[in-house]
């Protein structure tokens, strides 16, 4: 707590002899000690402004500050860590390299980005339509959900809030990703769908997606039309499939 | 410690001096035998704990600037108008030192009024500095230039607001009257077109629409015609055909061509296309021949809008999407690529272009993979809403600008205005005749909440997150604008959610909102 008030009226301070009595000393003891209480607030606000010293509360807001923000899986070191080189990672934004550092972030950190350019150069014909831009992202292990169930009665509830058909991506787990591409990715393209691989069979080529993973499909906000506001299924299957 | 939560709060005169005299008992200070109200200690002690929540309070606004998500609740709390500029000035400082943004000033309107002379009266001149009002006591407009009119003849004149903000664009058809008295002139603000140049130099002419659509050509049909100008109204073509000599060489000069113009009859079809024609110089050269030039037409009578201060959700919005500009994946000392975040374009699409003195858009939603609102692979859309609702074409193609040299973006780019839909809420809301409030005062903090509905959704627009409006929505933003006042809404229209399209952006007609007492 700071004394610095106290210090500096009673001790530093020389004071006439009518205000230095026991009586009014422990009078105006009073009003440093409760003035000290806002000098250390001072002092505080000072240490939660700077991304070293701030609180987790203190750091998303600084986060936010620069159109940004932390994960719910991401440690509050991490994320000063991350704010302190945060012109670093801006100069990622739009590129392949800022959404591997996003995904990371969130405990993903290693993804295969698969644009429709990808696919033209691997022989795939018309994959997403020959829609330049579109892509689609791979997660494989690790990550950090504790169940990637994919099968019915896998353990889980149907969207229990908790799990959805056994797995463990939870609905802020989706958000979150929605979130990233939203502000990650290069204007003019578009995320389809994002695969999570289940036991590294999950592969791609000219005949299509292959392996065991679980699918959580992406669409652009644009496409949730009027008048029901519910979005028309576009490649978000596979990227052979509208 | 104080954390974040503690110091974006205040503390009160109260909690202070409770712990003033918790401590003055802790000190042995016989605060407990203070019991006259015109104890030195007591009051002093009163007086201290107001001082000490007053710096506390400062403190919490201060901390508060510093985060860009308390602005918008910070003018909120404001108490007066001068509370609510100091913290602007305040949130202004931040911007310009932590992101090198300055906020926009207010603007003053540019309006295109219409003079119009009756039948019989004398020759008239409208100088600069002569004054345009609303009926009584309302807002002034000062002309920034000359007109001279004959009976039966219209002109267009721009006139400046007194001052600075939105409330000069009033909507069309709003009774205006002439403070500087003009024997048989009427003013008003129609939609009218903004000149436009025809020719140059003292054989140019500006000319303003009267709808849209308009070209005008100017031809020689040979040797020894009259001077004539008529008007196609299926086309919407204006031919102005010059008076020849024998030769069939031209002799009509620019200010014959206005004089004919202005003075031309309704029988010609011209006053249908063209309003009013102006000299761009002296008037004394002839003019050229030239094939059809379209006059600019944007259904309005502002040159350029009246604007407020930059709003602070605005200024927030380029704050925080100022640092998406450095994307691209250069670092260190190597050029960006081309390419942007969404944010990122929103960012520049919020720019005041090269040569605005502020920007003419309030608010962009930028769509991926959209070429004006259908699916395209690569190309992206960029959505501009003005202050008064659509943007100019002049004002989109200035916007469009930014994004280039250097290009800021990946593939291909569309940039188009917004348009406004009209929501229609209809419903009765109910306030309590204990509040002593009035009707009218609930109807007016009704308008208000809803103004800044307007500003959160465009900060949602502006995100691209789905534009949804629902009515359980509508419903809490209104009963939320007097919460003590009114005791329910009953909503009864919209009554399922609105979902905009991509190019809509909604205004609320409140003209089926009644209110009633109990």
């Amino acid at each position: 707590m700071s004394q610095l008030l106290k210090r500096y009226l009673l001790t530093d301070l020389d004071r006439p002899r009518y205000l230095s009595g026991r009586r009014i000393t422990s009078y105006l003891r009073t009003f440093c000690e409760v003035a000290d209480e806002v000098a250390q607030d001072i002092l505080d606000a000072r240490g939660q402004l700077l991304i070293e010293s701030a609180s987790r509360a203190a750091l998303l807001a600084l986060a936010r500050n620069a159109n940004d923000r932390g994960f719910a899986r991401e440690q509050t070191k991490d994320l000063a860590a991350y704010l302190l080189r945060i012109l670093t990672e801006k100069r990622k934004a739009g590129t392949e390299d800022g959404l591997r550092a996003q995904f990371a972030r969130m405990g993903m950190p290693a993804i295969e980005i698969v644009k429709e350019l990808d696919l033209r150069n691997a022989g795939v014909v018309n994959g997403f339509g020959g829609n330049e831009g579109f892509f689609f992202i791979i997660v494989r292990a690790p990550f950090p959900f504790a169940s990637l169930a994919g099968s019915w009665d896998g353990g889980g509830t149907w969207d229990d809030d908790a799990a959805t058909w056994g797995t463990a991506i939870t609905p802020s787990d989706q958000a979150d990703i929605g979130d990233v591409l939203r502000r990650w990715k290069p204007a003019g393209t578009s995320c389809r769908f994002i695969l999570f691989d289940e036991d590294g069979t999950t592969g791609w080529g000219p005949a299509g997606l292959s392996g065991n993973y679980q699918e959580l499909p992406y669409n652009e906000a644009w496409e949730y039309l009027p008048p029901s506001g519910v979005v028309t299924p576009y490649y978000n299957v596979d990227f052979l499939t509208p | 410690m104080a954390l974040y939560s503690d110091l974006i709060g205040t503390v009160s005169q109260a909690a202070y001096y409770a712990r003033l005299m918790a401590r003055h008992l802790a000190n042995d200070v016989p605060a407990n035998t203070w019991v006259g109200l015109t104890n030195i200690g007591l009051s002093t002690t009163q007086y201290v704990s107001e001082l000490l929540a007053q710096l506390r309070d400062l403190l919490a606004q201060t901390f508060r600037a510093f985060f860009l998500e308390e602005w918008a609740a910070l003018m909120d709390e404001a108490a007066t108008d001068a509370d609510r500029q100091a913290i602007y000035d305040r949130i202004v400082v931040v911007a310009r030192n932590m992101y090198g943004i300055t906020a926009e000033p207010a603007q003053l309107q540019l309006a295109r009024f219409t003079l119009e002379c009756v039948t019989g009266s004398p020759p008239q001149t409208f100088a600069a500095g002569d004054i345009v009002g609303t009926i009584g006591s309302g807002l002034l407009w000062y002309a920034t230039e000359s007109a001279s009119l004959q009976a039966d003849e219209r002109a267009v004149v721009l006139c400046r607001a007194a001052s600075a903000g939105s409330v000069y664009n009033v909507p069309i058809g709003t009774p205006l009257e002439l403070k500087t008295a003009l024997v048989g002139v009427s003013v008003d603000n129609r939609a009218v077109g903004a000149a436009t140049l025809l020719g140059l130099g003292n054989s140019g002419l500006y000319l303003n629409a009267t709808t849209f659509g308009v070209t005008v050509q100017v031809v020689n049909l040979g040797p020894s015609q009259p001077l004539n100008v008529f008007g196609n109204l299926g086309t919407k073509v204006v031919t102005i055909s010059l008076r020849t000599d024998g030769a069939g060489v031209a002799l009509s000069t620019a200010d014959d061509v206005r004089a004919y113009i202005n003075a031309a009859p309704v029988l010609s079809l011209v006053p249908q296309l063209c309003l009013y024609a102006k000299n761009a110089g002296t008037g004394a050269g002839i003019m050229a021949t030239t094939s059809p030039i379209p006059l600019a037409w944007d259904g309005g009578y502002i040159q350029s809008a009246g604007t407020d201060p930059e709003n602070v959700l605005r200024l927030k919005r380029r704050c925080e999407t100022r640092l998406d500009t450095l994307g691209g994946g250069g670092g260190g000392a190597a050029p960006t690529g081309a390419v942007g975040t969404e944010d990122a374009l929103v960012y520049w699409g919020l720019q005041a272009p090269a040569g605005y003195a502020a920007s003419p858009v309030k608010w962009v939603r930028v769509l991926s993979n959209n070429k004006l609102g259908t699916m395209s692979g690569g190309e992206s859309t960029v959505i501009l809403l003005g202050p008064a609702g659509a943007v100019s074409l002049t004002d989109v193609a200035a916007v469009a600008r930014n994004y280039e040299n250097p290009k800021k973006y990946w593939g291909g780019i569309n940039v188009v205005t917004a348009n406004l839909t009209t929501i229609f809420l209809v419903g009765l809301i109910h306030v309590r005749p204990a509040s002593g409030k009035s009707l009218s005062e609930v109807s007016l903090a009704v308008s208000q909440a809803l103004a800044k509905f307007l500003q959160t959704i465009g900060d949602e627009w502006s995100r691209n997150e789905a534009p949804i409006i629902y009515p359980s929505k509508i419903v809490a933003v209104l009963d939320s604008a007097d919460p003590v006042a009114i005791s329910r809404v009953e909503l009864t229209g919209p009554i399922s959610p609105v979902v905009l399209t991509w190019q809509e952006f909604p205004v609320f007609d409140i003209t089926g909102i009644n209110y009633t007492f109990g």
